[in-house]
């Protein structure tokens, strides 16, 4: 094992050591993060994926990471996605005492090349989180065992296949994983596009034919078969994103799939276990204006707090982001309205989270942002540095979305993207997996008083689906948040699902009632220990 | 016939006149960029940006500017066009304003697009302009200063009456919304994507069975390739693109009536091109106008005087009315490429017609 004091080190220590302000939920916006890109240790991860003189498209299109606990201490290590076939490797970090360490061989991750992404899900109920990485002809399913995995080759997929994210999510509402594969399109070297200067460019996904997501269910021991046509027929479609979530409220996960330059799909779960797509009558495959977007990321939450969960996509410029606000029986395209419009309009849009990044309880968003084509007229030769743009972050200000303008300086070609409480100080963290670049840390300075961390778990494994509704008061005015426990959604990339509650100086917590994925639900506010994570089983409702 | 050129060229100069802007000094030695197709990419592109690199632009010709910053829009230098456009010492027309206001749209500069908007005289009855406005307002959520501002403009077309319910549905006035949409469809029938706010204004009104329609509407409904309501909304509203998008339709159909109205439409935005004139030119001969013709062909040759096309149909219209014309047009055309026997045989045969 090779020990890496690195500047992530010195992010986290200089952070521990930083008084804390008085106040959690009033921070100004500039300060929210510090931001370190990890390029001055050359021995730490780098995305390697050269651009070609090919113009592949996948080389556009980056890797994303991983957040996953593998040795269930309750510290969350990453899996860094590397793209690069000849030279370098996927990378896991733990981190000890601040330090990140590079684990990768002994924990039996070495070798993972042409990764594109990965998802984390405890695949036969053992206690130990399992990863899927994936990418163009690679799928392997990384069973865990005490922090060691072995792979497994778990469908013989079609030669071609094009993985760009994965959704683990019961889709049968028995106790296991199901596993969501989203693929893009056929690729063809031979295809040649280019841009309005007459010089190459990457083409976009219409000009291959698409390829069909797969749905493989859990056989309950780890190893999974393709779901029957009677349970779902998939159109074929450029998916880039994916996540699973219960949109209607009836207790069953459905899947959004987010495609590139076309219709989106809302594949909804039926009481018999079918899944029916429905996108367009939901007002989900195209935007306000009835136009196909080309989306990317994707994030769920309910950031209205309704009840309802909703759903942000990222998209190419001269697009805009999309907030569709979940009505119950139909979405709305509130994008404008909520100000998340023409400030999107300039960026294309990558990884992404609906998450409370500055401690007052409602949800932020977060998105990376990096260009995929060539500006025209411009050399081809330093495509990372033209394809650079900043992150975005926009403060959930209850009726519209404030954009921050913190990041100004830090420009990056960012892909993939996950929020993990790294430092397990009560506030998400940021780290994204640069396409051509080494990652970005954005370490979260809210580090508040008083929080409560949820690590909900059934089955022996972490609750996917499992909902939470906690009331917070503050001078007699009672709020109700809503989240739901998921791993999934940004980009080609998985998060920490563990949930935090942040209470103010003036606020308490009145209640926290938790609806396991088994339906069982229990008031748990008593079981919560203060500034730190507890594990609540559905067995002990 | 020296004369005659001259006279033509009074004529025109008398047109120029008349239009709301002063006439431009013809700059025969600058590059003439009029020629590039701002759509796709033609090598003569290349030539606008190397003169945007490399030279004090400052010295080009207004419709020069005007194309070079046709040109760096359509590639995404917005910065670089509001550069150019900004550089303009004339009264910029509408269509100049227009350009401005786009290109501060797509840089991101969205209150000096405002701005830009609010102090131009036209803001009322320009309707690219006003369509522009709208566009930008709605996407900043804005959608309140679309309908108060409705409320002042006398003019709309269906591309207003859709921004204007939009901002009626972003306003939450879905009952207003709907019939608004619906006039809109009415007229764009095939216009698919107009059933998606259609649908959620018919949710927000609880009119469930008719937004499930509309939504299925919006998913089977195949939209036309040449469908005007996507054309104009796609094109950010540019009467320009517009404008040439249905020229370059009717061209392909050979419709010499929709021809000579789009391009006068273009004239009057003061859009010329060799190409324009010389397919213009084309149209008013179908339609017998033989001198407006040949004025229309004088005018492509003022832009580019070694364009052969120009030349061979003021030969091909005139040899035998007009051979003064005629014989001026082949002696051009065999200076322009003296190898050619046609020519030759041209020439030797209106002399033996005389």
């Amino acid at each position: 094992m090779i020990k890496l004091i690195t500047q992530i080190v010195l992010v986290l220590s200089v952070a521990a050591c930083s008084e804390k302000p008085s106040e959690t939920s009033n921070k100004n916006d500039e300060s929210l993060f510090t931001i370190t890109q990890l390029d001055s240790d050359p021995s730490l991860f780098i995305h390697q994926q050269k651009f070609s003189i090919d113009f592949e498209i996948h080389e556009a299109l980056g890797s994303g990471l991983a957040s996953i606990d593998i040795d269930n201490d309750g510290i969350y290590e990453l899996f860094f996605a590397q793209y690069d076939k000849n030279h370098t490797s996927s990378v896991l970090y733990k981190f000890e005492n601040g330090v990140a360490v590079d684990i990768t061989k002994e924990s039996g991750l070495g070798d993972l090349n042409a990764i594109m992404g990965a998802s984390s899900g405890d695949v036969n109920n053992d206690g130990w989180a399992d990863l899927i990485v994936y990418g163009i002809d690679q799928l392997h399913l990384m069973i865990n065992t005490k922090g060691k995995f072995d792979v497994k080759h778990i469908y013989a997929f079609e030669s071609g296949s094009f993985f760009t994210s994965a959704t683990f999510f019961n889709a049968n509402n028995d106790e296991h994983l199901d596993l969501w594969l989203s693929r893009y399109v056929e690729m063809n070297k031979e295809k040649v596009c280019k841009g309005t200067d007459g010089l190459r460019l990457f083409c976009s996904p219409s000009a291959y034919p698409f390829q069909k997501d797969l749905l493989l269910i859990n056989n309950g021991d780890g190893t999974y078969k393709k779901a029957l046509e009677d349970v779902i027929t998939i159109p074929a479609s450029p998916a880039l994103g994916v996540v699973a979530a219960d949109f209607n409220n009836d207790n069953l996960q459905d899947v959004f799939v987010a495609n590139d330059g076309q219709n989106n799909f809302l594949f909804t779960q039926q009481p018999d276990g079918s899944f029916i797509e429905g996108a367009e009558i939901k007002g989900l495959s195209s935007n306000l204006a009835g136009l196909k977007e080309a989306s990317m990321g994707v994030a769920i939450g309910d950031y209205d707090n309704d009840g309802l969960m909703d759903l942000f996509l990222t998209h190419l410029e001269q697009e805009t982001n999309t907030l569709y606000k979940n009505e119950n029986k139909w979405f709305s395209d509130v994008t404008n309205t909520m100000g998340l419009g023409a400030h999107s309009r300039n960026s294309t849009g990558f990884g992404t989270g609906f998450y409370d990044l500055n401690g007052d309880n409602w949800l932020d968003l977060f998105i990376v942002n990096g260009k995929i084509q060539p500006i025209a007229y411009q050399s081809r030769e330093n495509l990372t540095k033209q394809f650079s743009e900043k992150p975005m972050l926009y403060i959930n200000k209850k009726n519209t979305f404030a954009l921050s303008e913190s990041f100004n300086d830090h420009r990056v070609v960012g892909r993939g993207l996950t929020f993990v409480d790294i430092d397990n100080d009560g506030d998400k963290d940021i780290i994204s997996n640069n396409n051509n670049q080494s990652p970005s840390l954005l370490r979260n300075n809210t580090n508040p008083d008083n929080w409560y961390g949820l690590n909900l778990r059934c089955n022996n494994r972490i609750d996917y689906g499992a909902k939470v509704e906690f009331t917070v008061s503050e001078s007699d005015k009672k709020t109700l948040f809503y989240r739901n426990v998921h791993a999934d959604g940004s980009y080609a990339s998985a998060s920490d699902p563990r949930i935090i509650i942040t209470l103010g100086d003036q606020t308490l917590l009145e209640s926290v009632i938790i609806r396991f994925s088994n339906n069982q639900s229990n008031n748990v506010k008593s079981l919560l220990l203060a500034n730190s994570y507890t594990s609540i089983n559905c067995s002990d409702s | 016939m020296k004369f005659v050129f001259l006279l033509i060229l009074s004529i025109l100069a008398l047109l120029t006149a008349c239009s709301n802007e002063s006439p431009e000094p013809i700059h025969f030695k600058q590059p003439n960029f009029n020629t590039i197709n701002t759509t796709y990419w033609d090598y003569p592109s290349q030539q606008v940006f190397n003169s945007f690199m490399s030279i004090e632009f400052d010295g080009l010709s207004y419709a020069n500017k005007r194309k070079m910053a046709e040109v760096l829009l359509t590639h995404n230098y917005s910065g670089e066009a509001i550069t150019v456009l900004d550089s303009i010492d004339a009264v910029k027309s509408q269509y100049l304003v227009y350009l401005l206001l786009l290109a501060n749209y797509t840089n991101g500069d969205f209150e000096k697009a405002l701005d830009i908007f609010i102090n131009e005289k036209s803001n009322k009855s320009n309707l690219p302009l006003v369509n522009l406005y709208y566009k930008i307002l709605l996407e900043l959520g804005r959608g309140k200063e679309v309908i108060s501002h409705f409320v002042l403009n006398k003019h709309a077309d269906f591309i207003t009456n859709y921004y204007l319910a939009l901002a009626y549905l972003q306003d939450n006035q879905c009952n207003k919304t709907i019939p608004l949409l619906t006039t809109v469809i009415d007229k764009n029938p095939n216009a698919n994507k107009l059933y998606a706010p259609l649908a959620t204004a018919l949710q927000k009104c609880n009119r469930l069975q008719e937004a499930n329609e509309a939504r299925l509407k919006h998913g089977t409904i195949a939209l036309p390739a040449n469908d005007e309501f996507a054309q104009r909304l796609e094109k950010n509203g540019n009467p320009v693109k517009y404008t040439n998008e249905l020229l370059r339709i009717a061209t392909s159909q050979n419709d010499s009536t929709k021809i000579r109205g789009l391009s006068e439409q273009l004239i009057q935005y003061k859009y010329f091109s060799t190409e324009l004139y010389v397919n213009y030119a084309i149209a008013l001969r179908q339609a017998r106008l033989l001198n407006q013709a040949n004025l229309a062909l004088f005018e492509a040759i003022k832009l580019n005087g070694s364009h052969e096309k120009s030349y061979q149909l003021l030969f091909e219209f005139n040899r035998a009315s007009n051979k003064a014309i005629a014989k001026e047009a082949i002696n051009n055309l065999i200076q322009l490429d003296p190898s050619n026997t046609l020519y030759k045989k041209a020439k030797n045969y209106l002399e033996n017609s005389e």
